[in-house]
């Protein structure tokens, strides 16, 4: 238990943290003393003319993501909005103290941004000043020597989750500045189990939590075939992309295994534990038959899919699941609204003994080595201010959750949202490693040839374990 | 020695002023960037700086388990699509041929025109058509009692499934060219093989087909090229999975390039891939276009 | 950059006329054979067309049904509503002028630049012009992949990034095209040649009043292919334009999708506009392309 509490301050600080934060961000709010404006003497030196280049992944449209609430697809009205308002405002709000400041904004795509930014960090050619990534990402660009590292102030030190802090950190330096965090769950849709009567299955007291068996009685329970002659699974997520990670890792943790040693340097996977891990997941596929057949080789818009259709009972859920869920509601693509009744649970764990973790993710701006000391000055400044609390509860618009604690304060009443959040506490120091990125490219096909019956979990596991040493050794040495 | 390349210049020299353009093109954007991919993956590639490494990259490349997999899927791939697909492409090309002229219009098209679609959407399609539980396939199949498969979701079936696609769909370029060389095979030879006695197999097999030669020829170069360098489905359908089932060369190259970071052995496995695609078209140059005329 | 076309190429036409292969009716068939021949093309030609279809039915459906399984073949009600939305939230029409752009100019390009110098690989004999060949087949060996970065550091000292000069100019003129036409006017009778000679033509002029003319079907199957490439064309153009007035069709619409949505009718109904242009180019030029054009010499 006590190294649960670690955990968590890894993670979030103190839960009491959370709380108290509120009265902090209450502070932030008033106009007077904004923790991260600029300070008078630096508008001064930003008084000459400065662009500044900022690649942004489409987030949310409008400036708030509220102005598109309630307008419907086909109004005219929403293509006033897009993902570069935000930005954009983000901008002019920092000129009007620091005259003469501007920024382009340039949307990336979800598919191949990173594709772009990874060119662009390795040649050296056409770097914005400024975007958006991953941590393990930004940790990547600093390893070729293409990242500025950022320095903050004690206070941010403090207001900053340290899990975030961790996980855009290498060779002792902080290489972004932490804006938004995200976690994974399971999503359950309740519709299935009241249909199956079956909702007490579903565990609804304190963190949601329940052991792995209770979980494949749920799955179990949940399988079936309509009068119709339409299947239903109870559980699945994706494994075709190389995420899946995002769930496969719950499973190993949930049974007391772990992916790297306390270093994060060793991989120490092939174990027992691991192995149970495994042997569920592949017995829930082969065994039981509650994951639709060849999920080795599912993509997550066939999950989706599948979820809206209600055609499965639980896959992975996260932050951005009730938004996600609401928008395919509001523009029809879920056909059946009432079919769809979404609720977070954690993965499960060989409780009591063990607690759950789960896969988390922190993003944060950082700012690549191109262009003048003014230009990189005012990058700083500029990445400052728009991760201050105030700024810093602009991503709640897509759903996403702040990095700062005096920022946590904005999901009051949203229950689904308190959860997400909730859900970070149960991060894993696995995926703080900094080879985590660089071995899933190794695990996610051993995960594929376990589901389809090419290797049992204990020849993958022994066989992972060698390669992802050997890759750690490799990318140590170079 | 001056005078002659002078005398060669005045001969010769509306033809190179022709040439100069285009080839000038080529040397710089793409000769110039293979010497630049080479000299990548002899280097240790980054932003700060490049040492030279000599063949290491080359030689972790031909150490690595991973490679010659895909090495393996790359050959797969194109065994299975490049003669399937000149042999599928004969047959229609063959049935259209017979067709009249309206006819053999509206085919050729319905052949070609899913090539405009671009080939995301073509793969979401068939991405669909190939689910286990939902797709049109394994409905078709359990109509006629077959056992329904599991097509891209089984490592023993995945790559099957994409030669099945790209054979599938591939075809209406190749069937326009066919279409055409048959039309310009002399009528005489199928009348006199006609009064040998000869019957539309053997027609078919001895007239056609030895004098589509050079289009087969053509076909084969370029499709061994394009299905040596597959990328786009398998990107958008497999990630080359499951279990590396369809990681090719081409895909392989692109981790160690984007997710790995390390541009210099991906290039040394564009290096390699382009040498053994040369020596394949090279072999089929010689082994097809005996007997054939100008290659 | 872009994924090598399956292609076509050329022949001496016995004849010697023109470079235009006949049709004709050719053995005998029961009518047995007839209809099964009728109908496993009909199959195919359906499985062939499936897919566009489905991305027009896709477009004009309400978005719930979009994703149903199993789907519905027919938009059922039909709607615009995925038009609506896509005119209204986007440049599109500044992306669509872009392609238009990189595609018209790449497409020309490599139609007189691929003939000249297919042309004269095809028909003269002079030194250096094996090597020639051989420089511009090679190039087609390595994989686009392997020479991005190069690519792009090129492109960077030249200082295009970010401008449609990027997307252009390295394409003007392309391995492919080159091939492609010393194959087809291989074939070219040469005596057409000959004659303009006598007439004190230079080669240019033969080349574009001579030549050109009569390759029309070539120069067709040619355009048709590049310009299709180059519309659909996604990879290169992503990493070198980044302003949103610079992007081109494919790569404009795919900045339209967010993170844990697919909007499958929006989406198709961008795919289904972007094609249109690709029909209009195809069936205007159908006429030639689809005639086709046979490759090497056939032996009468």
């Amino acid at each position: 238990m006590s190294k649960r509490e670690y955990r968590r301050r890894q993670f979030l600080g103190y839960v009491g943290g959370l709380a108290g934060a509120a009265a902090l961000a209450a502070c932030g709010a008033t106009p007077a003393a904004g923790p991260a404006e600029p300070g008078a003497q630096e508008r001064v030196e930003a008084a000459s003319e400065v662009t500044l280049e900022w690649w942004e992944y489409p987030m949310w449209e409008g400036v708030t993501g509220q102005e598109t609430v309630g307008l419907s697809q086909d109004d005219p009205k929403r293509a006033e909005f897009t993902a570069a308002d935000w930005p954009n405002w983000a901008a002019a709000e920092f000129a009007k103290d620091n005259p003469g400041f501007s920024a382009k904004v340039e949307t990336l795509t979800w598919d191949e941004g990173r594709n772009k930014l990874t060119v662009a960090a390795t040649t050296g050619a056409g770097r914005p000043h400024l975007f958006l990534e991953d941590g393990p990402v930004i940790i990547k660009f600093a390893k070729v020597g293409a990242m500025l590292p950022v320095e903050l102030s004690a206070e941010d030190q403090e207001d900053f989750f340290p899990g975030s802090l961790q996980a855009g950190s290498s060779d002792g330096k902080l290489w972004y500045r932490p804006w938004l965090a995200g976690s994974r769950f399971l999503l359950v849709n309740r519709a299935i189990f009241q249909e199956r009567g079956v909702e007490d299955l579903i565990p609804t007291e304190g963190d949601r939590l329940w052991d792995f068996e209770q979980f494949l009685e749920a799955a179990l329970a949940t399988t079936f075939t309509r009068d119709s002659g339409e299947q239903v699974f109870g559980y699945t997520s994706h494994f075709a992309h190389s995420a899946a990670h995002f769930w496969v890792d719950s499973f190993l943790w949930g049974y007391g295994g772990r992916i790297f040693d306390e270093t994060g340097e060793k991989c120490v996977i092939n174990s027992p534990e691991c192995e149970q891990g495994l042997q569920l997941m592949a017995d829930m596929q082969n065994k039981h038959n509650v994951m639709p057949p060849g999920s080795a080789g599912l993509q997550s818009t066939n999950v989706d899919t599948m979820f809206y259709q209600g055609q499965l009972a639980m896959m992975l859920g996260s932050h951005g699941s009730s938004r996600a869920i609401r928008m395919a509601k509001e523009d029809g693509t879920i056909p059946n609204p009432d079919a769809i009744d979404i609720y977070p649970i954690m993965f499960p764990s060989k409780l009591p003994d063990i607690q759950p973790s789960v896969y988390t993710v922190f993003m944060g701006f950082g700012q690549f080595d191109t262009g003048t000391d003014v230009e990189k000055a005012t990058a700083a400044r500029f990445v400052d201010f728009i991760t201050n609390t105030e700024n810093a509860k602009a991503p709640l618009a897509a759903n996403l959750l702040p990095c700062r604690k005096s920022s946590s304060d904005v999901f009051e009443g949203d229950e689904f949202m308190l959860y997400a959040l909730q859900a970070m506490n149960f991060g894993h120091e696995d995926t703080l490693s900094p080879y985590y990125d660089a071995c899933n490219r190794i695990l996610n096909p051993m995960w594929q040839a376990i589901l389809s019956a090419e290797r049992t979990p204990k020849e993958a596991l022994a066989e992972a374990e060698e390669r992802c040493n050997d890759l750690i050794a490799e990318i140590q040495s170079a | 020695m001056v005078s002659s390349m002078a005398e060669t210049w005045r001969r010769h020299r509306e033809a190179y002023l022709l040439l100069a353009l285009p080839l000038a093109i080529i040397v710089i954007f793409r000769v110039l960037t293979v010497g630049g991919a080479f000299w990548i993956s002899v280097v240790r590639y980054g932003p700060r700086g490049a040492p030279f490494v000599g063949l290491a990259n080359y030689a972790a490349t031909l150490q690595d388990d991973l490679f010659w997999r895909s090495m393996f899927n790359t050959l797969y791939y194109s065994v299975g699509v490049v003669p399937l697909g000149i042999a599928v492409s004969l047959g229609l090309s063959q049935l259209i041929f017979n067709l009249g002229r309206r006819t053999q219009m509206f085919y050729k098209a319905a052949f070609y025109l899913p090539m405009v679609v671009s080939g995301v959407v073509m793969s979401l399609v068939w991405l669909w058509m190939f689910d286990p539980v939902y797709g049109l396939l394994n409905w078709l199949f359990q109509q006629v009692g077959l056992e329904p498969l599991l097509w891209l979701r089984s490592p023993k079936t995945a790559m099957p499934s994409l030669i099945l696609m790209a054979v599938a769909t591939g075809q209406g370029a190749s069937i326009v060219l066919l279409t055409a060389s048959m039309g310009s095979i002399p009528d005489p030879l199928y009348e006199s093989a006609r009064v040998d006695g000869a019957n539309g197999w053997h027609e078919f097999r001895h007239i056609t087909v030895p004098l589509l030669r050079p289009t087969i020829l053509y076909l084969l170069i370029m499709g061994t090229i394009g299905s040596f360098q597959v990328f786009n489905s398998i990107y958008v359908m497999t990630s080359g999975g499951p279990y590396h089932a369809t990681e090719t060369a081409v895909y392989l190259l692109y981790t160690y390039a984007f997710q790995m970071l390390n541009f210099s052995r991906a290039s040394a496995i564009g290096v390699i891939l382009a040498v053994i695609l040369a020596l394949v078209s090279a072999l089929q140059y010689r082994f097809v276009a005996r007997g054939s005329v100008e290659y | 950059m872009n994924d090598s076309q399956p292609a076509l190429a050329a022949s001496r036409n016995p004849s010697g006329a023109a470079l235009e292969p006949r049709t004709r009716r050719r053995g005998r068939r029961t009518s047995a054979t007839r209809v099964i021949a009728f109908l496993l093309l009909t199959l195919w030609a359906l499985v062939s067309l499936f897919p566009l279809y489905w991305v027009f039915v896709t477009a004009l459906s309400p978005p719930s049904v979009v994703m149903s399984t199993p789907p519905r073949l027919i938009p059922d009600p039909p709607t615009l509503v995925n038009f609506v939305r896509l005119f209204g939230r986007s440049q599109i029409f500044g992306w669509l002028a872009n392609s238009a752009i990189v595609s018209v100019t790449v497409a020309l390009s490599n139609i007189l630049l691929g003939t000249m110098a297919g042309y004269v690989l095809a028909k003269k004999r002079f030194p250096g012009a094996s090597i020639a060949f051989w420089i511009v087949i090679l190039t087609m060996m390595i994989p686009g992949q392997a020479t991005l970065v190069p690519m792009y550091l090129l492109v960077n000292k030249l200082g295009w990034l970010d401008s449609l000069r990027a997307v252009i100019v390295p394409d003007l003129v392309i391995a492919f095209s080159i091939f492609l036409m010393k194959q087809y006017l291989t074939s070219f009778p040469t005596e057409m040649i000959e004659a303009a000679k006598l007439d004190g033509a230079g080669e240019l002029r033969i080349l574009l009043q001579v030549v050109m003319p009569v390759a029309k079907p070539g120069i067709a199957v040619l355009g048709i292919f590049t310009f299709v490439d180059y519309w659909n064309g996604f990879f290169w153009p992503l990493l070198v334009l980044s302003s949103s007035e610079n992007l081109t069709i494919q790569v404009g619409l795919s900045t339209l999708r967010f993170q844990f949505t697919t909007d499958f009718g929006l989406w198709n109904a961008g795919a289904v506009f972007a094609m249109i242009p690709v029909f209009i180019v195809f069936f205007s030029f159908q006429r030639y392309f689809l005639r086709g054009i046979t490759i090497g010499a056939i032996k009468g």
